[in-house]
């Protein structure tokens, strides 16, 4: 008998509607199962409900930083530790200066290459 | 219109280069036609937001308004092919504000609230087209 696979299910947290769509079209096309979120309650709320094997999350949000949405994240709602991709136009250095922890999130320079996302994320995800 | 001030390798916003591409939709989508669709009129909305938010914002010298629409803009004008306009919209994020560039940002803001009103027009019609089934 085939075993079944856990299919990843990725949250992404972004108020650009264009991007978090796009970004939808290309993972769910990779058989990820997919959950978008436009703004920061609306994520805290579905994050009670949903576990994500991942999340990718938009730095400049109008609500809230996404680097300190990330803590509370971490602190606050999930009980084991989440890979979280950061995505922003602000070079991670610019962070840093910025005074922000970004602990081990890792790093994503707008614009980046959609289409290479669904491997990005299985190599997260599947790491040894 | 001068080129900007520290990137003279920069193109020049011109009003006759304002072409968009599907080819990243195209890739991101499996050339789903009505993915194509829905991002084109998402991408209207975004446009239209741009347009509206920026031009009053400069009408107010308020700056942070401007950087702010100028940051969210850009990713959906980078995967629509429009590196120029990405480009220049980025610009605007860094300078705006800054005493030095004020001429230089007022006239490319200028010239991409023109851009984006041709923009919007061209995405309608291809719209139109794609939706009565015409091949484009």
């Amino acid at each position: 008998m085939k075993a079944k696979t856990k299919i990843t299910h990725v949250l992404i947290i972004d108020d650009d509607e264009f991007l978090l769509y796009a970004i939808r079209k290309k993972l769910e096309l990779a058989h990820y199962k997919v959950t978008i979120s436009s703004n920061v309650h609306d994520a805290l709320f579905k994050l009670n409900m949903i576990k994500p094997d991942l999340i990718m999350l938009d730095v400049i949000m109008p609500d809230l930083n996404g680097v300190e949405l990330m803590h509370i994240i971490n602190s606050q709602i999930l009980e084991q530790e989440t890979p979280i991709i950061l995505m922003s136009f602000l070079p991670k250095t610019e962070l840093y200066k910025m005074g922000y922890n970004l602990g081990s999130a890792l790093y994503l320079d707008k614009p980046f290459d959609i289409n290479g996302l669904p491997g990005l994320i299985k190599n997260i995800i599947f790491k040894p | 219109m001068e080129k900007h001030p520290e990137e003279k390798t920069a193109p020049i916003l011109n009003e006759d280069s304002n072409l968009f591409s599907l080819e990243q939709l195209n890739r991101i989508g499996n050339n789903d036609k009505n993915f194509i669709i829905k991002m084109l009129e998402k991408f209207l909305v975004s446009v239209s937001e741009c347009t509206d938010t920026i031009a009053p914002a400069l009408s107010q010298n308020d700056w942070s308004k401007i950087k702010i629409a100028a940051h969210k803009s850009m990713p959906s004008y980078s995967i629509m092919g429009l590196t120029e306009l990405a480009k220049d919209l980025a610009y605007i994020e860094k300078y705006a504000g800054n005493k030095e560039y004020h001429r230089e940002v007022f006239e490319l803001i200028n010239l991409i609230e023109k851009k984006n009103k041709k923009l919007i027009q061209d995405i309608k019609n291809y719209l139109k087209a794609l939706t009565q089934g015409d091949e484009v």
